[in-house]
């Protein structure tokens, strides 16, 4: 039994293996991401996370097709930004937070928004013009705690790129649970910067993946009430909207 | 020992895509109704795209079959099997979406297996048969434990899968899907990990 599932397990690694096989992305132009709280690549940059990988040399370049979901932009180069495995200091934040965008290139903007698993927290618009520097965005994380990864999306108005930061927080106070590393609290979000457009509510809600669902229980999610169809343990990649199976938007 | 030997010749065999066998991989019968999303993908794809698509619909009626398995076994954890519909309700779902999108951009659900191509998507990445039919024989804690290893086995070979597509594809609903998919399968696995000793 045992030989026989090493090899199982063997086996998939053999279909994985050519996978793992990674381009570095052509030294890219432009662009930009968030510098405070200090996003992963700009922990890389600065030399505050170890074993980065070309990241640590570009960290405007996380450049991918708008509507990803990831760390990396999709960019396998880049890999290393969605790897949970690494010691990603989390800054310590309250009941909001003020993301420092820095940019190498000014595009026009169609809006940046900001996701804590897979609920939208912001959309903020960019007017359809050039950002603003600096820009700086302010938003609310009610209904979270603890640790949280954030993904902010800056969008592209006039190409069908978007750019990606992940920003680890420890929200509510305390220390952060992993890593050798002291958050970087040293330099808190400049908080003098006015926000350039107001954020809107968080549209979170009351799911939560790893929570056990019965048939007939309620949640909320992106404004929206759902109930569950189908008892089972929510996860990443089932939320609401996606998984009409599961959920009954009410 | 031998059943291993059979997975690895199969994957072997993977590399040529089975061009011959024109039928459905899939056991699984009809597929049951689920919430039709008439929303079509949006227009700009390329190729990868196509071909995550087409692969991961196979893919998905597979792993629908594999989890059909637990809830059709008795002396198995309630939350195997509630995970076990959760999976298969859930892609269901996505192979709904899927075949909308290609049938919005004209093109089948199933592939031209272009060996090339699907050898560059990391082979088929679909389960022996044979595989599946010995554990369909099993039973209690040696169901659980051969399940568990062939579904997190195929599972990453999901994930292979998505991958491709996020470096490869252009289409945003497509690579949207690709994360999820992603998201999700290492969830299952994690929580096939809680739930079965010894994983």
């Amino acid at each position: 039994m045992t030989v026989k599932r090493k090899l199982v397990a063997a086996a998939a690694g053999a279909i994985l293996a050519p996978i793992a096989i990674v381009a570095i992305p052509q030294a890219a132009s432009a662009h930009g991401y968030v510098s405070s709280p200090p996003s992963r690549q700009a922990n890389c940059a600065q030399g505050k996370v170890s074993g980065c990988g070309a990241i640590a040399y570009e960290p405007q370049s996380v450049e991918g097709p708008k509507g990803l979901r990831s760390c990396n932009g999709g960019l396998p180069g880049f890999a290393e930004l969605n790897d949970e495995s690494k010691s990603w200091p989390a800054a310590s934040v309250g009941n909001s937070v003020t993301f420092n965008w820095k940019f190498t290139a000014y595009h026009r903007t169609s809006n940046y928004e900001y996701y804590i698993g897979g609920t939208k927290i912001a959309d903020i618009s960019g007017n359809n013009s050039a950002p603003k520097d600096p820009t700086s965005h302010t938003v609310s994380l009610n209904g979270f705690s603890g640790r949280q990864k954030v993904l902010a999306i800056w969008n592209i108005a006039d190409t069908p790129m978007a750019f990606y930061s992940c920003i680890d927080l420890q929200i509510g106070g305390g220390n952060p649970p992993t890593t050798s590393n002291p958050p970087t609290t040293s330099n808190p979000p400049t908080t003098s910067n006015p926000p350039t457009s107001t954020s809107k509510p968080p549209v979170g809600g009351t799911w939560a993946a790893g929570s056990a669902y019965t048939v007939g229980s309620t949640v909320t999610y992106g404004g929206a009430t759902y109930r569950c169809q189908l008892a089972h343990t929510a996860i990443q990649g089932w939320e609401p909207p996606n998984t009409p199976a599961l959920w009954t938007r009410q | 020992m031998k059943l291993a030997l059979v997975l690895v010749a199969g994957l072997v065999a993977l590399a040529g895509c089975g061009t011959g066998d024109g039928s459905p991989t899939t056991a699984g019968g009809p597929i049951s109704p689920v919430p039709q999303s008439a929303a079509a993908a949006s227009a700009e794809y390329n190729d990868a795209d196509v071909m995550f698509l087409q692969m991961m619909i196979a893919h998905n009626n597979q792993g629908v079959e594999i989890v059909k398995l637990v809830q059709a076994k008795q002396a198995q954890k309630q939350e195997l099997k509630d995970l076990a519909a959760a999976i298969e309700a859930t892609q269901q779902t996505e192979n709904t979406e899927m075949r909308n999108w290609l049938k919005g951009w004209g093109k089948p659900e199933t592939g031209s297996a272009d060996p090339h191509a699907h050898h560059h998507h990391g082979g088929d990445g679909l389960t022996d048969k044979g595989l599946l039919e010995a554990l369909s024989k099993k039973d209690g804690l040696e169901f659980t434990l051969d399940f568990a290893d062939i579904f997190v086995a195929h599972q990453h070979n999901g994930v292979a899968l998505a991958r491709t597509e996020l470096k490869d594809g252009k289409n945003p609903e497509a690579k949207a899907l690709a994360q999820r998919v992603m998201d999700s399968r290492t969830g299952e696995v994690q929580q096939i990990r809680t739930l079965v000793p010894g994983q």
